[in-house]
């Protein structure tokens, strides 16, 4: 597969990730590089933990303790963990991580999805979104562990 | 569209929010889609362009004017947005590329003639609709009718986070 630009589009080369993992969380499919995952933990192990603006808990992922994340359907922070979120996905790189509950997860290998570009009118300063992918005739969307995080951030700021 | 260069030539009158009417040319529209089609909302992308919908294997842009000219900042609950047309149009963009896009429209479009004695100068009260407009004609039925640029339509955002 090639790497994807388009034409009306954010211009950004996004190159295919060898294998995704997909996030579901309510209506939204949300599709991360395969490498940047860490591990699959279970809700139940994350301990809660407020301190930070957003976070609804901790989980430890190794020796160390990553903040952990509760996101609607416009990834906004979310206080209370709806019922249907029964997986914490740990993605980072190195040391530096978090966790993002969601409803389910599936592995997709690189031919099962078809990027497309963003289009250039949907692409807002804060956009996570990089990409988009048809799987199935289902449109979901490519982003990935730094560009949550930066959009984390600015939650945070103005919390 | 050009309507300058054309003694008459032929657009698409659209019904896009209360009593707004805009125009696009007779080749910039595509397909017109009626009923509810499943679309897929995009996350932090701006509320008047949240929603794309599969069409011929390509991803769609629904650019929702009516939401964007009266800046709307939430979108409607599911249950009190009313069923609207679905009009597939295509533009290019300045490098001549060819893209599609989609616009909510409130009624069917409904094909006129326009002259160059037609053009006229947009309305003061025009509003966002000079963003987005090219130029605008007198139509003796509704008034001042904006024609759409559609490139700028479905260029960059400029919604701030």
């Amino acid at each position: 597969m090639t790497a994807m630009t388009g034409g009306n589009d954010t211009g950004k080369t996004v190159s295919p990730a060898r294998g995704y993992m997909q996030l579901v969380i309510g209506t939204a499919n949300l599709l991360f590089p395969l490498k940047q995952i860490i591990s699959l933990e279970s809700v139940l192990d994350i301990k809660q933990d407020r301190t930070r603006p957003g976070q609804i808990g901790q989980i430890r992922v190794g020796d160390v303790r990553w903040p952990v994340y509760n996101l609607g359907e416009d990834l906004q922070f979310l206080d209370d963990m709806p019922p249907a979120r029964k997986v914490c996905v740990c993605m980072g790189k190195e040391t530096e991580g978090y966790g993002i509950v969601c409803d389910q997860v599936n592995n997709l290998k690189d031919g099962e999805v078809k990027l497309v570009a963003l289009p250039l009118c949907m692409k807002t300063g804060l956009s996570p979104i990089e990409a988009l992918a048809i799987r199935d005739k289902q449109v979901m969307c490519v982003t990935d562990f730094e560009a949550l995080g930066k959009l984390f951030d600015h939650l945070q700021e103005i919390c | 569209m050009t309507l300058m260069s054309d003694p008459s030539c032929s657009a698409w009158l659209l019904s896009v929010a209360g009593d707004v009417r805009v125009a696009i040319g007779e080749l910039e529209m595509l397909h017109i889609i009626l009923g509810r089609q499943r679309f897929y909302t995009i996350p932090r992308s701006p509320v008047y362009c949240r929603n794309v919908f599969l069409w011929q294997g390509q991803v769609i842009p629904v650019f929702d004017l009516d939401i964007f000219l009266h800046d709307v900042r939430e979108l409607p609950e599911p249950g009190d947005d009313p069923e609207r047309y679905i009009c597939v149009i295509n533009y290019c963009d300045p490098a001549s590329r060819v893209h599609h896009g989609a616009l909510l429209l409130r009624d069917l479009p409904v094909r006129i003639s326009v002259s160059d004695e037609q053009m006229c100068d947009l309305p003061d009260n025009a509003g966002k609709l000079r963003e987005i407009s090219s130029s605008c004609f007198n139509e003796p039925s509704t008034g001042p009718v904006p024609v759409l640029n559609l490139s700028r339509v479905f260029g960059p955002c400029e919604e701030l986070p």
